[in-house]
C-alpha cells in the first residue's frame, strides 16, 4: 500500500527539523578562525595613517600639509606594509622555538623555513618536526608543547583563546593555568580543552588519542564530550588498541618527568620494570646476516613469550634451546626480533624509521623474582633494555587501509577436525606452502594470531582483524589453492581457488569480509648500537 | 611614531561579523553538515563584504547575508554532488561503515532536494525548519508579506515530497 500524503509529509517534516545544530564552543572557535582568516583583507582596509601617537584622526580638508602628509602616508603604507604590521601589531607572535634539533621547519603556503631555537613563530604558521627530531616551542601564555618527530601543527587564534590543530604526529602539551582563555589542541576527529594540565594528543590517519598525566582536560569528538583524569587514555576509534603511556611518550626528552607526574596523581602509573642482570654481546665473528637463529625465548610463571617468526620468506630452521624460567635467552637476535618481542608486534604489524643496523647479538637476562614473574613483565623488561641499552625511541602509529574483518558465520563455527577447541600454548606454522604448492595455515592458534596470520597470506594482500570475540585456543587447518590469475597489491579474498572467504566459510563456520580496518606500525625514531655491558 | 588606525569600514564589518557571524555559521553548518566547509562559507559571505565599497542592501543586511550563506551553502551541495556523480563507480566492493550513514544520506538527500528548489524558495524552507522562524519573521527579514511566504512553504514543501519520495517511501 502507498503511504499517504499525510505520512510523507509528516516523514519530510521530520528530515528537515533534523539539521544539525553546532556545539557553541565549536562555532565560537570556527567564527574565530574565519576572522582570523580574514585579518589580511581587513587589515588592507585600515587606511589611514597619522604621524601621532594621540589617536587622533585627520580630517580631510584639502590643503597642502594636508596633502603632503597624506602623500607621505601613502608612501609608508605602500612600501612598508609588512613592517607596519609586524610592528604595530606584536599580538600576533603566538609563540618561541624553545629546544629543536635539526629539523624543524615552518611552512607558509609552498614555502618552507628551517626554524631554530629562540625564533617567533605567528598563529597561522604550520611547523613540521622532522623524523627522528622532536622539537619544544612554547606559547606565550607559558604552555610547552613538545612534537614528536614526524608532527605537524598549525598555531591558531581563536576568539578565546589558542588552538593548537595537530594535522598529523603527537604532542606533550605542558598547558599553563588558563586566567581568561582557553586552550585547545584540535585533531581531525577530536577537540581538547584545557585549563592547566599535561597531556598528550596523537593525532594518526585512523583516529585519534588522549592521554592525560596531571590536571584534566575535556575531550570533544563525534561521540560526545568527556572528562579525562590523570591516567586515563581515550581514543576515537574502537578498533584502535591501547598501549600503556609510558610507551606512547618514549620518544619524550621529559618521558621520565611526566610519568612521575602520572604517579604521583595516580597509583596507576608503577616504575619502569627492569631485568636484575642483562648480558648483551654483539656477535662479531658473523660479520653478515646469519642464516640461522635462535629465537629470542622469555619463560614467566604464566608461559613462553617469544617471537613469531617474522620473515616467512625466509622461513629458517629453528633451533629452540630450553629456557629456565624468569630469563630471556636469545642466541644472534636481530634486534628487530627484539623490537617485535618487546613491543608485542603482530605477524602482520611493519617496523618503520630510523635504520636498524644489522647486528646480531646473543642475549640473556634474568628477572629479580625467578620464580613469579609474568611473561608481561618481562616484556616490559624486555622495553627498558631497549631503552637503556640501545637508546631506542618508539612511537606507534595506526593507519587505516583495505583488509578484511574475520568474524563467526551467521550458523555459528563449524567445529570438527579442521577447528577444534584445545590447550595449552600456541604452536602454528604458516602461512607456508606446501609440495602441491597449497598455502596451508596450520597450527595451534588464538583466534587474533590466526587473523594475522591468514594477513600473511600473499594472494589475500591486506591485514585480517579477528572480530570473532572466540578467546580460547583452537587447532586450526586451513588450505587454499592460489588461482592463477589476479594481480597483488590490493586485499581480495578472490585470488584464490575456490575464494578464501568461500573456503573459511565451508570449512570453519567464519566469515571473511572486507573492510576498511586499523593497521598499526610501530615507527622507531632512535635506535643505536647496543652499549657495553 | 606612526598609528594605524581602522577605517570607518573595517570597524563596520567586524560590527558586522560579531552581529551576523553566527547565524551564517549556523545556516552554512546546517546545509553542508560539515564544520570545514561552514568556515569557508562564512569566509566567502564576508569577503564578499569586504569586496564591496558600501553596505549592501540598505538596510536589510541580516537578510541579504543569510541569502548569501544559504546561496554558497548549496553551492557545496551542489559542488558534492557533481564530484560524487565524476567519481568513477568501481566501489562496489569498497567496505563501507555502517555508524551513522543513514542520517548522512538522509541529510544528504534532504539538501541535493532543496538546492533544487528556486532560492527563495531554499531560503524560505531553511528559516522555517532549521532556525525555526514563524511566517511573519520570516517575511520581516526577507522583505515581503507573510501571505507571500506561507504560500511559498507550502509549494516547497509539495516540490521536496515529490523530488523525495523514492526515498521517504523508503523510510516509512
Amino acid at each position: 500500500m502507498k503511504p499517504s500524503k499525510k505520512t510523507l509529509n509528516q516523514t519530510l517534516d521530520r528530515w528537515l527539523s533534523q539539521s544539525p545544530c553546532p556545539a557553541f564552543e565549536d562555532m565560537q572557535s570556527s567564527l574565530g578562525h574565519v576572522w582570523e582568516r580574514l585579518q589580511p583583507q581587513i587589515v588592507g582596509m585600515r587606511e589611514e595613517v597619522i604621524p601621532t601617537s594621540t589617536g587622533v584622526r585627520l580630517h580631510w580638508p584639502w590643503s597642502k600639509t594636508v596633502l603632503v602628509a597624506a602623500m607621505t602616508a601613502a608612501v609608508v603604507l605602500v612600501a612598508l606594509p609588512m613592517v607596519l604590521i609586524r610592528t604595530l601589531r606584536p599580538d600576533t607572535t603566538a609563540a618561541i622555538v624553545q629546544t629543536v634539533g635539526s629539523g624543524l621547519s615552518r611552512t607558509d603556503g609552498k614555502k618552507s623555513q628551517a626554524l631554530h631555537a629562540g625564533l617567533h613563530l605567528t598563529f597561522g604558521q604550520t611547523i613540521r618536526s622532522s623524523v627522528g627530531d622532536a622539537a619544544v616551542v612554547a606559547l606565550s601564555d607559558g604552555s610547552n608543547i613538545e612534537m614528536r618527530p614526524n608532527s605537524e601543527l598549525a598555531l591558531e587564534s581563536t576568539s578565546d583563546g589558542v588552538r593548537i590543530r595537530l594535522n598529523r604526529g603527537s604532542v606533550i602539551v605542558v598547558a599553563a593555568k588558563q586566567r581568561t582563555g582557553h586552550l585547545y589542541v584540535q585533531t581531525k576527529d577530536l577537540k581538547v580543552s584545557v585549563v592547566g594540565t599535561v597531556f598528550l594528543v596523537n593525532a594518526e590517519e585512523a583516529g585519534s588519542r588522549v592521554a592525560v598525566f596531571q590536571g584534566e582536560v575535556t575531550v570533544q569528538g563525534d561521540a560526545g564530550s568527556r572528562k579525562l583524569s590523570p591516567g586515563e587514555q581515550v581514543a576515537t576509534n574502537p578498533l584502535m588498541k591501547s598501549h600503556p603511556v609510558s610507551e606512547q611518550i618514549s620518544w619524550s626528552g621529559s618521558a621520565a618527568a611526566h610519568l612521575a607526574l602520572l604517579s604521583q596523581s595516580t597509583s596507576a602509573a608503577s616504575p619502569r620494570l627492569k631485568f636484575d642482570a642483562a648480558a648483551i654481546r654483539p656477535v662479531r665473528s658473523a660479520g653478515v646476516f646469519i642464516k640461522t637463529a635462535d629465537r629470542l625465548r622469555c619463560k614467566g610463571a604464566d608461559g613462553i613469550l617469544t617471537t613469531s617468526v617474522i620473515r616467512f620468506n625466509q622461513m629458517i630452521a629453528s633451533v629452540v634451546s630450553e629456557v629456565p624460567q624468569g630469563r630471556c635467552v636469545g642466541r644472534n637476535v636481530d634486534p628487530i626480533s627484539l623490537i617485535a618481542l618487546a613491543y608485542d608486534i603482530p605477524l602482520n604489524q611493519r617496523i618503520s624509521g630510523v635504520p636498524i643496523p644489522e647486528e646480531l647479538y646473543d642475549i640473556e637476562t634474568e628477572a629479580m623474582d625467578l620464580s613469579t614473574v609474568t611473561k608481561e613483565q618481562l616484556r616490559q623488561m624486555l622495553q627498558t633494555l631497549l631503552l637503556e641499552r640501545f637508546a631506542i625511541k618508539v612511537h606507534r602509529e595506526t593507519r587505516e587501509g583495505d583488509g578484511f574483518l574475520l568474524t563467526v558465520g551467521k550458523n555459528g563455527p563449524n567445529y570438527g577436525p579442521a577447528f577444534m577447541e584445545t590447550s595449552g600454548e600456541e604452536e602454528y606454522f604458516g602461512p607456508m606452502h606446501d609440495a602441491s604448492g597449497k598455502a596451508v595455515v596450520k597450527g595451534k592458534f588464538r583466534l587474533k594470531t590466526f587473523a594475522e596470520s591468514l594477513g600473511l597470506l600473499d594472494n589475500l594482500s591486506g591485514p585480517v582483524l579477528d572480530m570473532t570475540n572466540l578467546s580460547g585456543i583452537y587447532n586450526l587447518t586451513l588450505i587454499l589453492k592460489d588461482a592463477s590469475s589476479g594481480s597483488r597489491g590490493t586485499p581480495n579474498a578472490e585470488r584464490f581457488d575456490p575464494p578464501a572467504s568461500k573456503v573459511i566459510g565451508e570449512q570453519l563456520g567464519l566469515r571473511l569480509e572486507r573492510a576498511k580496518v586499523p593497521v598499526e606500525y610501530l615507527v622507531v625514531d632512535h635506535f643505536e648500537k647496543a652499549s657495553e655491558n | 611614531m606612526l598609528t594605524v588606525v581602522k577605517s570607518e569600514r573595517a570597524q563596520e564589518i567586524e560590527t558586522i561579523f560579531k552581529e551576523h557571524g553566527q547565524l551564517v555559521f549556523r545556516t552554512a553548518y546546517g546545509v553542508t553538515r560539515n564544520r570545514e566547509d561552514a568556515e569557508d562559507v562564512v569566509q566567502a559571505v564576508f569577503m564578499q563584504l569586504v569586496r564591496q565599497e558600501r553596505r549592501p542592501e540598505g538596510k536589510n543586511l541580516q537578510g541579504y547575508l543569510y541569502r548569501a550563506a544559504v546561496n554558497a551553502s548549496l553551492n557545496t551541495i551542489r559542488r558534492r554532488k557533481r564530484e560524487r556523480v565524476l567519481q568513477v563507480s568501481d566501489d562496489i566492493e569498497a567496505p563501507t561503515r555502517v555508524d551513522s550513514i543513514n542520517a548522512e544520506l538522509r541529510h544528504r538527500r534532504l539538501y541535493e532536494a532543496i538546492a533544487e528548489l528556486k532560492p527563495d524558495a531554499a531560503h524560505i524552507v531553511i528559516l522555517r525548519y532549521m532556525h525555526n522562524k514563524s511566517d511573519a519573521e520570516i517575511a520581516a527579514m526577507l522583505g515581503t508579506s507573510r501571505g507571500t511566504i506561507a504560500l511559498k512553504l507550502f509549494r516547497s514543501r509539495a516540490r521536496l515530497r515529490k523530488l523525495l519520495r523514492a526515498s521517504l517511501e523508503e523510510e516509512l
